[in-house]
């Protein structure tokens, strides 16, 4: 044994000193690896921002794109080719009248047919902007679509609301698309989930909005559809963020699903936009 | 100094007895890299006593390191493989740890005494799983959270695993030193272990609070 000499306390403390060197090397490399990932994952998460906005402007660009398509579309054919068709129909009820010549079978089923097409594009005007809805506003609106729903004995579709005057709550646009929503949910409650009941409850909360939709229909995963999200839900999530809203969705597989949508007072919605 | 070296021992192992509970609760629900975890943790509480009883009754223990090492070495390579998805990486990690513990096996045979410490040996598993820990590093640096769940054992490993090496490559040279001019390497040795067993469980802790 080499005891306490000079030498062995030598040895060991160069020894100690490479230990310690190899521990400060190891430190640092873990140090920097903890930088540099922090640095990886903030810009990762950053693209991923990026590429979410990039992904929401597209779809708000669409969205009014397409509101503004659909106006233009329902005008166009209210007041162009609805107009035109009742001069036509006009027309030949007066010439079936005058001219005993004409073959009065044939004439009155071009009339037939004449007036059938004037409601088709009538209801096709409706369909994309409810005049109900630019006249009598999105209550009225919704009441039609319950309506209209329940007259097909096919679903069974609840509104109930505490809303009587919606002119302080609600400007054109917040109409137009809640009314959007609620027809995207309905549509998706009956093609994806299969419902049979829809309850949709439109409340004033001290001028707050809360909009919910539930149905009994097969339900699905929250988390699944989050990841997978479709048009049709970002479209939804779309509209809520333009007025200034939240979404909560919750379901239970083969029980139903709940949106409920809650939207602040319409001044601190003006003011946030 | 023998005093403070085994009181410093008694910490270790209440310490590896607390996380080898802690980390066996639940065994069977848990994770893969977990199970293996507690059953090192285990490992090791079971070859610090007999270690102490060896030092207790006079007999040389440096044939429990021989067996040890490879040991931990069998262990922390199966926690890599069982951290990576890739099955290239599981397949080399199986390629290297394989053959490495075969040679870890024939050098405590023929080459090294089991008498002595087993320097080499000690070297080039050590040497390995550094390389499997900074490997680690590199593969979560930009991976999904899901991918970083083991990222503060990895660093207590490499710490302990890296510091482990030196002491180690030392140790046939330090049998000649007196015990008080090695004090500074043992206590620096036993520190890093502790430490290590301090980051599986901030780990584990951690994780326990995402759950």
């Amino acid at each position: 044994m080499l005891n306490s000499t000079e030498s062995a306390e030598n040895i060991t403390v160069y020894i100690a000193l490479i230990l310690f060197a190899v521990i400060a090397l190891v430190l640092v490399i873990i140090l920097l690896f903890f930088v540099s990932r922090k640095k990886i994952v903030s810009e990762k998460l950053e693209a991923q921002e990026m590429k979410l906005k990039h992904k929401s402007d597209l779809v708000r660009y669409n969205i009014e794109t397409q509101e503004n398509e659909r106006h233009r579309i329902a005008e166009d054919l209210h007041d162009d080719v609805g107009s035109q068709l009742n001069l036509i129909s006009l027309g030949l009820h007066r010439i079936n009248k005058i001219d005993s010549t004409l073959d009065k079978e044939e004439t009155e089923a071009i009339l037939l047919i004449t007036e059938g097409v004037i409601d088709r594009v009538r209801s096709l005007s409706h369909e994309l902007l409810p005049p109900i809805l630019e006249k009598f506003g999105l209550v009225a609106a919704l009441e039609e679509v319950e309506f209209n729903y329940n007259k097909t004995n096919s679903i069974e579709l609840v509104f109930k609301t505490n809303i009587e005057n919606e002119e302080p709550i609600f400007d054109v646009t917040d109409r137009l698309y809640l009314y959007r929503i609620c027809q995207e949910l309905i549509q998706n409650s009956l093609k994806h989930g299969k419902a049979k009941l829809i309850r949709i409850s439109l409340l004033n909360q001290d001028g707050d909005v809360h909009l919910s939709m539930t149905d009994d229909g097969v339900g699905f995963n929250v988390d699944e559809l989050r990841k997978g999200k479709g048009m049709g839900l970002m479209n939804i999530e779309n509209r809520v963020e333009m007025l200034g809203g939240t979404m909560a969705v919750a379901s239970t597989l083969h029980e139903g699903s709940t949106f409920d949508i809650y939207l602040p007072k319409k001044a601190n919605r003006e003011k946030d936009n | 100094m023998k005093d403070h070296l085994l009181l410093f021992n008694f910490v270790t192992l209440a310490l590896i007895a607390i996380l080898g509970i802690l980390t066996s609760l639940k065994f069977k629900k848990n994770e893969l890299p977990w199970k293996i975890i507690a059953l090192y943790l285990i490992g090791s509480f079971v070859t610090n006593v007999i270690t102490y009883v060896f030092w207790e009754m006079k007999w040389n223990n440096l044939k429990i390191l021989h067996i040890y090492s490879i040991f931990q070495f069998v262990s922390f390579s199966a926690f890599y493989w069982s951290t990576t998805r890739n099955r290239t990486k599981q397949l080399l990690i199986l390629v290297f740890s394989g053959t490495i513990t075969g040679l870890l096996i024939l050098n405590s045979i023929w080459f090294e005494s089991l008498q002595d410490f087993n320097s080499m040996g000690i070297f080039i598993s050590n040497g390995t799983l550094i390389v499997y820990s900074v490997a680690y590093f590199f593969e979560v640096l930009g991976a999904e959270v899901n991918a970083k769940k083991f990222l503060i054992v990895n660093a207590g490993i490499l710490v302990f695993i890296s510091e482990s090496l030196v002491v180690f490559l030392f140790g046939n040279f330090l049998k000649k030193v007196a015990l008080i001019d090695q004090a500074v390497l043992w206590y620096t040795h036993i520190s890093t272990y502790i430490i290590f067993l301090l980051l599986i469980l901030w780990n584990h802790a951690k994780l326990d609070r995402i759950r």
